[in-house]
This record gives structure tokens, C-alpha cells and sequence, in this order.
């Protein structure tokens, strides 16, 4: 079916057609819509909606419910993210399927409420303590938004790992048309055996006692957990990387942007393309795991990278780490409170060319 | 037919409401849509403004940097956006509530000499059907009408589907002089 839909509806309804059972959040600008809509609606499918005392309110909310093997999802934008590190950390620690969803605005600090991507770094490097990792997805379009909030639990319960979804405050707050019946946009995430729920904890009924902790302090117990978590980031790595390629085939300019910017971009490239210059786009749709070797393959015969952000850089170091210094990487981004503009990106791109 | 409409006015007069009526209407004849509003710290009496596109074709961002045309709806937004947007086509503006500066007129004639103005007395117009909040409804009647890009009984039916039956009648009304007000 198609819809007219805001970003942040977008997101509503494509959990509760994921499955959603339990929401959970703290108000803040830019994803109120998310908490109004869930509080009309959750409660209406029988589900839960709770409105927590606080962000830390929230995400142990999502830990306890996660537990029990419920879908549970809680949405905030970057301030609020910052106050759910802790609980991300323990989610992780204890591999608790859940989705998180920030829409991001500018900061540091409270910063405004305008849209940014500031949180690139807080959402693929941990964000909390410990060795870590979130899966991170970042949708560009309102299709996007709706099918990654509908398809990321099975992600979530595949791994037994958090999903963060993170869009900026733009995007969120957008509207476009979200045809429901084409396949655009969906993550098709490959389920090829069932789904492990041997850890759920739903009581010890006919069944021995089962214990759910991020705390090891026997000998080697931790140093041995955290093998088990890499070996699991590891196959995360090999399987789940998502990205998308837009005029690369005889590019010799390649833009690498995700979100709004790699929207604005792609406004670009087809304006210098009409001009003649061969340009194209990378645009990682996973940020964890990121699309290092697809970009390394491109850099074997395309020298000269743009990096786009709504930051002052910060994926920009992901790509130098991909094309490993065979390429050269540059910069255009405008940090919170800013939008990046196609022109600009334009008169950058032919400063460098 | 691809349009960049940048519509702007004060916090109450409905820029948003225009914006995603335009949208919805849009949508209905299968176009390609998107819509921006903004969402700063703006309040009742501040400024509001919102970015619309509609094409035949995918629209890829939805940022608006040279609107094919602009809305204007009161002096605030007038002073604030017009020389930060240059509309390329038509500038559609609020007579009623935009003090024209002449200096600016210049200045942007000057810059887009094919550009046509369409002024309106939309304010005034609501007002005397009745209902000083449907200015905005005066403006979507002169803007379906100039730009013939969405059908008149499509704007209806959308209208239809979003007013209860108690203020339809008044809104209708404010829509169809906006349009009359330009023949």
C-alpha cells in the first residue's frame, strides 16, 4: 500500500509490523512523534507503551524485558543516547536482542534540536565501556526507515545483539511516500536456522534455573566471554554488511556519505554527471559492520574519495582506514545545526578535481 | 514538471498545514513528493517555513537551495527568506500581512528578471468569509490555480479527507476565492 509517512511514523509502523511488543522512552526533540503515535496505538494492539522517569529509565526497561525474550524497542535522540550508554554496554555484555533508535540532533552537550550525524562515532565505536559492538543501521529514505524498524529484530535475535537504528532529525521529521508492496529498501535479513530462545528467561517451570549476567569473576570466565563476543562480531562482520553503489562503475570520483547527506549527494552526482564528470556514490548502509573491503575494492581504481557528513568528520576515518592510503580522502561536512548543501558539495568537488 | 516550492510564513497562519496539503494532493496524482518542514525553536508568532517537491521523477534530496517558487505569508519571513532563497519562477506573496520593500523588489527583479509576483490578499480574504485562519486555504487556491500542477477536485478531495464536516464548508470556501482571486 502506498502512504504519505513522516520519518519517525515510518519507524512506528514498521515495528509493529516487525513484531513489536514493548516500547519504552524519555520525550525529546526530534523523535516525539515516535512516543506519540506508540502511546495511541501500542496500547490499542494489547501491547506495551511506558512513558520511563528517564532515558536510564528507559534502556533497563528494554533490558528487562529483552530478558524475557519480548521484542522491545526504545527511541531518544543523541542526549538521550548519551544517558543509555550504560545500559547498551549491559545489553551487549549479557547479548540482548533489542532496537534502539536514535534520531540524531547536534551537539555537544544539548547542543539543538536541529538534525545532525554527530553520532557516528558514539554508535560504531561502543559508545559505553567494553569491547562492544551495536549493529548499526542507517537508513535514507523513509522506505528505508519503515522496513530496517521491521526486519532489525530478526537481526537482533539472530546475533542476540542490540540493532541501532540512527537517522538525523531531517529525515525523521520528513515526509515521503513509503509503497509497503515494492522490495526497495528491505535488509533481507537471512534467517537460515531457527532462532536460539534457550536463554530466554521466562521462568524455571519444568526446566533448570537459567542465569543472565555480564559479571565473570572466575578465573579466565571474562577474558573467555569476551572470545565468545568476538567470534560473534566476527561472523556479524562476514555476514551482514550492507552497501549501496550509485554511478560507480566508471567513476573517477567516488562521494561516501550515508543518511541525508548521501541524499543531497546523490542530488550531486547526477548534476555533475549531466555535466560530464564521472562521479558516483558509495553509501554504507550498515556503519557497523562497515563496508571496508567493497570500498578497498573501488579504491583499487578510483584514486579520489569525498567524504560527506553532517559532522566535522568522523566516518571519514572508517574510509581512510578502507582504502588503506591507495586513494586520496577528502572532506565536506557542515556540523550540528548545519545542513549540507549540493552546491557547496559541487563547488568542493570541482576544487579538488 | 518539477517544482521546488519554499513556503514560509509566522507560527499559526497554516504554512505547514499548505505545505503538506500540496504534498498530499500530490501523492493522490502519483507524483514523486517530498516534504521538509522545519522545526527549529519556532513557536506560535515566530517563523515557520516548509520545503516542498513535486516531480514525475524520484526526488533525491529533499533540501530545497533554489525554489521554483515561494510562499509567502507574512513581513517576518519576507525579510528573513527572500534573498536566502531566490525563487527562480513565481513569488507568491500575502499582501494583506507582507510590507513590500521596494529596494528588495529591485534587488530581486534585478537577479530574476522572468520572475512573475502574484500577490494576494489572502489574510483579508479569510477574514471575510468568516475565518481569519484560513488564510493559508486562500493561498492553496492561488497556488493550485497558477501553478495547474494538481487538479482542482483533487486538492478537494484531500481537503474533504483531512476538515470534519463543521469547518470543511468555511475552508472550501476560502480555497475556492484564493483561486477566483486570480482570475
Amino acid at each position: 500500500m502506498k502512504k504519505l509517512l513522516q520519518g519517525n511514523i515510518a519507524f512506528c509502523e514498521g515495528a509493529i509490523d516487525g513484531g513489536l511488543d514493548a516500547y519504552y522512552a524519555y520525550p525529546i526533540t526530534p523523535q516525539n512523534e515516535i512516543s506519540a503515535y506508540f502511546a495511541k496505538v501500542l496500547p490499542q494492539k494489547n501491547k506495551v507503551f511506558l512513558q520511563a522517569e528517564s532515558e536510564l529509565a528507559a534502556i533497563n526497561m528494554v533490558f528487562g524485558t529483552a530478558l524475557t525474550g519480548k521484542r522491545a524497542v526504545t527511541s531518544s535522540s543523541s542526549p538521550g543516547i548519551s544517558l543509555m550508554q550504560e545500559g547498551i554496554s549491559y545489553l551487549c555484555g549479557c547479548e540482548l536482542p533489542c532496537v534502539i533508535v536514535n534520531v540524531m540532533r547536534g551537539g555537544p552537550g544539548l547542543g539543538n534540536i536541529s538534525g545532525s550525524q554527530q553520532d557516528y562515532f558514539q554508535s560504531t565505536r561502543g559508545g559505553g565501556h567494553g569491547d562492544y559492538y551495536t549493529i548499526v543501521l542507517a537508513p535514507f529514505s523513509v522506505k528505508e526507515i519503515y522496513e530496517f524498524a521491521k526486519e532489525s529484530f530478526l537481526l537482533a535475535e539472530k546475533y542476540r545483539n542490540p540493532v541501532m537504528i540512527i537517522y538525523d532529525g531531517y529525515l525523521g521529521q520528513m515526509m515521503e511516500v513509503v509503497d509497503t508492496e515494492t522490495d526497495d529498501g528491505k535488509l533481507n535479513v537471512i534467517i537460515d536456522k531457527p532462532i536460539d530462545k534457550n536463554w530466554v528467561l521466562d521462568g524455571a517451570k519444568d526446566r533448570q534455573p537459567r542465569k543472565i549476567r555480564s559479571l565473570f569473576m572466575a578465573e579466565g570466565e571474562l577474558e573467555q566471554h569476551n572470545w565468545k563476543l568476538k567470534n560473534k562480531y566476527d561472523k556479524i562482520k562476514e555476514k551482514e554488511v550492507r552497501v549501496k553503489f550509485y554511478e560507480t562503475h566508471d567513476a573517477e570520483i567516488i562521494i561516501v556519505a550515508f543518511g541525508m547527506s548521501a541524499r543531497v549527494s546523490l542530488e550531486a552526482v547526477y548534476k555533475l554527471r549531466r555535466e560530464g564528470i564521472k562521479i558516483g556514490l558509495i553509501r554504507p548502509i550498515t556503519l557497523w559492520p562497515f563496508p571496508y573491503s567493497e570500498i578497498y575494492e573501488i579504491a583499487k581504481k578510483v584514486k579520489k574519495f569525498v567524504v560527506v557528513e553532517m559532522n566535522l568528520g568522523q566516518m571519514i576515518e572508517d574510509v581512510k582506514l578502507a582504502v588503506n592510503g591507495i586513494a586520496e580522502v577528502y572532506f565536506y561536512g557542515r556540523p550540528g545545526g548545519g545542513l549540507v548543501e549540493s552546491e557547496e558539495l559541487i563547488q568542493k568537488i570541482k576544487s579538488i578535481k | 514538471m518539477y517544482n521546488e516550492i519554499f513556503i514560509a510564513g509566522s507560527g499559526g497562519q497554516g504554512v505547514l498545514s499548505l505545505g503538506r496539503i500540496l504534498v498530499m494532493s500530490a501523492v493522490e496524482e502519483n507524483k514523486y513528493v517530498t516534504y521538509y518542514p522545519s522545526y527549529g525553536a519556532e513557536v506560535r508568532g515566530g517563523t515557520a517555513n516548509c520545503m516542498v517537491k513535486i516531480s514525475d521523477e524520484p526526488i533525491y534530496s529533499p533540501v530545497i537551495e533554489h525554489p521554483t517558487e515561494m510562499v509567502i505569508m507574512n513581513t517576518p519571513s519576507y525579510l528573513k527568506f527572500i534573498k536566502k532563497f531566490l525563487p527562480q519562477k513565481i513569488l507568491f506573496l500575502n499582501t494583506s500581512l507582507v510590507e513590500e520593500n521596494e529596494e528588495i523588489t529591485r534587488l530581486i527583479l534585478t537577479q530574476i528578471p522572468q520572475l512573475e509576483i502574484i500577490r494576494v490578499n489572502a489574510t483579508e480574504i479569510a477574514n471575510k468569509i468568516g475565518n481569519i485562519l484560513s488564510s493559508n486555504m486562500v493561498m492553496l487556491g492561488s497556488i493550485v490555480q497558477k501553478l495547474k500542477i494538481i487538479s482542482v477536485e483533487t486538492v478537494k478531495t484531500v481537503l474533504g479527507k483531512i476538515f470534519d464536516e463543521k469547518i470543511l464548508e468555511l475552508n472550501l470556501q476560502a480555497f475556492i476565492k484564493g483561486m477566483e482571486s486570480l482570475k
